[in-house]
């Protein structure tokens, strides 16, 4: 076999092995352009803060009427309800525990007046998600006096509940 | 007439409080699970945004769901410590910390249930409360949803689902409008609950000019056509 006779069969080689080649090459380039399926959980969260942290009403004569405002900010991912209740007692100057026949109100959802009391009245019912920079809530509160409440500074608590709508 | 005899009757103090203002970010709020057991474990994360470290107490409750999808809270029901165990009834978290509740399926004599976690910010001086609702099986639904009734109210179409299954449910489906028999808009519905052996009402999307809705859902045996 002359020089020449081998520098061709080396030649044909190796165009063969290229050929051989490219389809794993293809392959390889097929490989990097696959995509990843990624999947991931976004939980229902819920945040409640209450911008007001304490309301004192001006002074009260039976039959009045003073109005205040509670704040609230609501941030959520899922549809919320926010309630309120309340307890028909009250702690006096001296620390004892009354029955309290003033009233004690709250604007709702259907933009009426009701008392509260400990069955929850809905403030809020069923709002959509916020952003991630919340809701500002007001609740607009009302005290009626009453007759049958003896002169006095009385303290009574409420409770805002944050409920996820399901 | 009101006399001077009545003056400064009552001034009340209504307190809403708390010593400063705190919030507490709580995830998840929601927690659903079917083919429940004892042993079965849920975690929920508690985050402090606030620089002031906080206690958060909990306690349990009870929720029900109405026709139209109203949250019943029941806070005096105590019989979910009888199925679930949150381990402490109280945690304290640091200003800017995370801390995570473990909650523990103790009991599985239940078909499904539905407790409330209540995660309350101060305990003398109440202040604000969160719920995390639990939807708990130990079974799963096998039978499809069924359609009671379409029927138009103020607010628009509704459909009345059953769910005929001893375990709870969730609806989704997506609405399609049709006007002049071509679709215009395919709207997701949402996610309903439908607790085991309940009805629930899921209002449709409104649109005046649709001449036909079709409610697709994998929770419905076949497409529910309304025509409006």
């Amino acid at each position: 076999m002359t020089y020449s006779t081998r520098v061709l069969a080396l030649l044909i080689c190796a165009a063969f092995l290229g050929l051989g080649l490219l389809p794993l090459l293809g392959a390889a380039g097929q490989a990097s352009a696959e995509t990843i399926l990624v999947s991931y959980t976004v939980e229902p969260y819920l945040l409640l803060e209450l911008t007001t942290p304490s309301i004192v009403f001006p002074p009260v004569a039976p039959g009045e009427i003073v109005e205040q405002t509670v704040e609230a900010v609501v941030k959520a991912n899922v549809p919320w309800n926010l309630r309120i209740v309340g307890i028909q007692t009250a702690s006096t100057q001296d620390g004892s525990i009354i029955e309290i026949a003033s009233r004690l109100l709250v604007k709702n959802h259907l933009d009426f007046w009701e008392q509260i009391t400990a069955v929850t009245s809905n403030v809020v019912l069923n709002h959509p998600p916020t952003d991630s920079s919340g809701i500002q809530v007001q609740i607009p509160l009302r005290l009626e006096g009453d007759f049958n409440d003896p002169p006095g500074t009385y303290q009574t608590e409420l409770q805002l509940i944050l409920v996820p709508q399901i | 007439m009101r006399t001077a005899t009545y003056v400064l009757a009552a001034a009340v103090l209504l307190l809403i409080c708390g010593q400063l203002q705190a919030a507490v970010l709580v995830s998840p709020v929601i927690i659903d699970a079917c083919q429940v057991k004892a042993g079965t474990e849920f975690v929920i994360t508690l985050t402090n945004i606030k620089p002031e470290s906080q206690i958060v107490y909990l306690d349990w409750g009870w929720f029900s769901l109405h026709t139209d999808g109203t949250v019943e809270l029941d806070t005096a029901v105590d019989i979910a410590v009888n199925y679930l165990d949150a381990v402490s009834t109280y945690c304290s978290l640091d200003p800017g910390a995370s801390r995570k509740i473990t909650v523990k399926v103790i009991n599985q004599d239940f078909t499904a249930i539905t407790p409330v976690l209540f995660l309350s910010l101060t305990k003398d001086q109440i202040q604000s409360r969160l719920a995390v609702l639990f939807v708990l099986s130990t079974a799963v639904a096998a039978q499809p949803l069924q359609v009671e009734q379409v029927y138009r109210s103020e607010s628009g179409w509704q459909i009345r689902a059953v769910n005929p299954n001893s375990a709870h449910v969730f609806f989704t489906g997506t609405a399609e409008i049709y006007q002049a028999g071509e679709v215009v808009d395919r709207i997701p519905l949402g996610r309903y609950l439908l607790l085991a052996n309940s009805k629930r009402d899921i209002p449709l999307p409104a649109n005046q000019a649709a001449d036909r809705i079709v409610v697709r859902s994998a929770q419905l045996r076949n497409d529910l056509v309304v025509l409006p």
